[in-house]
């Protein structure tokens, strides 16, 4: 039942994600007010930013599940820290597409070993431990246990990344949307922003759901299927 | 549209071509920043639906076993 729950939660939710980035590729082309100094490429703002904050949700997940997992040494904790992690590398990925292809137009490269770049990229390298140290241990419980103590110190670099922009030099622009005298962005850039936020963080909780509820199954006494869906995904 | 709006049409985009040759190609918009806006969102939707297929293909296995 929880399964089934978690799977129609997972099915809603990723269709309301999907139509709402799709109305956002409407805003960003034909609604939002092209940027004063970057022009056009400013654009991919809407995409990178929203699955920034998508990404760190998501290892912010694993973090909780992994230490409810290493206290209560509960499956679901575990599995919704593997459902997570995925999703995490998943939209890491985008974002890490996404900002050197803005950085090449506005800062003149692809890549520049600068805090808040290296920093994002050792958070996604982390996460992609967390798989490897799974597999990796003979004992499958000990592994989860590693894992879940790598996830936890992995999430520590989470504030640091947001913070710093502001501690270290950095070629990334200053924070625009979370300041304490509130957003200094255009109010149509806003909404723009917003809405994409809106949209990749139910697409995200809504496929995190579905990986949620096969990774439930897979644990389960193990009939045939269950098993070949099991290797399927590990 | 008539011969003669098809001809000062005509010479008003060869005026802007010669303009254009004269300040060295200074001004004509590059195609480039599209290029890459358009890549960001492609290679999103590519990520994205790479996740899609994994789950897709998981929950297929499943079949009725739920």
């Amino acid at each position: 039942m929880e399964t089934r729950n978690a799977r129609l939660a997972g099915l809603i939710m990723t269709t309301a994600g999907v139509a709402t980035i799709l109305f956002v590729h409407w805003m960003v082309v034909f609604w939002v007010p092209t940027e004063a100094v970057q022009g056009i490429v400013q654009r991919i703002f809407y995409v990178h930013v929203p699955a920034a904050w998508t990404t760190f949700l998501a290892f912010g997940i694993v973090a909780l599940a992994s230490a409810a997992y290493l206290w209560l040494e509960d499956e679901r904790a575990d599995s919704a820290a593997v459902a997570a992690a995925e999703g995490g590398l998943i939209f890491g990925a985008i974002m890490l597409t996404s900002g050197p292809l803005w950085g090449r137009i506005a800062w003149g490269t692809y890549w520049t070993w600068e805090p808040r770049l290296t920093l994002t990229l050792l958070l996604w390298f982390t996460y992609l431990g967390y798989f490897l140290i799974r597999g990796s241990v003979a004992d499958p419980r000990r592994g989860k246990r590693f894992a879940a103590v790598v996830a936890i110190v992995g999430s520590l670099n989470i504030p640091l990344i947001h913070v710093s922009v502001t501690w270290f030099r950095s070629l990334h622009p200053q924070p625009v949307v979370i300041k304490p005298e509130g957003p200094t962005l255009h109010p149509d850039m806003l909404v723009t922003l917003l809405t994409s936020l809106a949209g990749f963080t139910m697409l995200f909780l809504g496929l995190f759901f579905l990986r949620y509820s096969i990774e439930l199954l897979s644990r389960r006494p193990r009939s045939g299927a269950v098993q070949r869906a099991s290797e399927v995904l590990t | 549209m008539t011969w003669a709006g098809i001809v000062s049409f005509a010479g008003v985009a060869a005026a802007e071509v010669a303009l254009l040759l004269q300040s060295g190609g200074a001004g004509v918009p590059s195609l480039r920043p599209y290029v890459h806006v358009f890549l960001a969102y492609g290679l999103a939707w590519v990520i994205i639906l790479f996740w899609v297929w994994r789950i897709w293909r998981g929950l297929q296995r499943l079949g009725s076993s739920d």
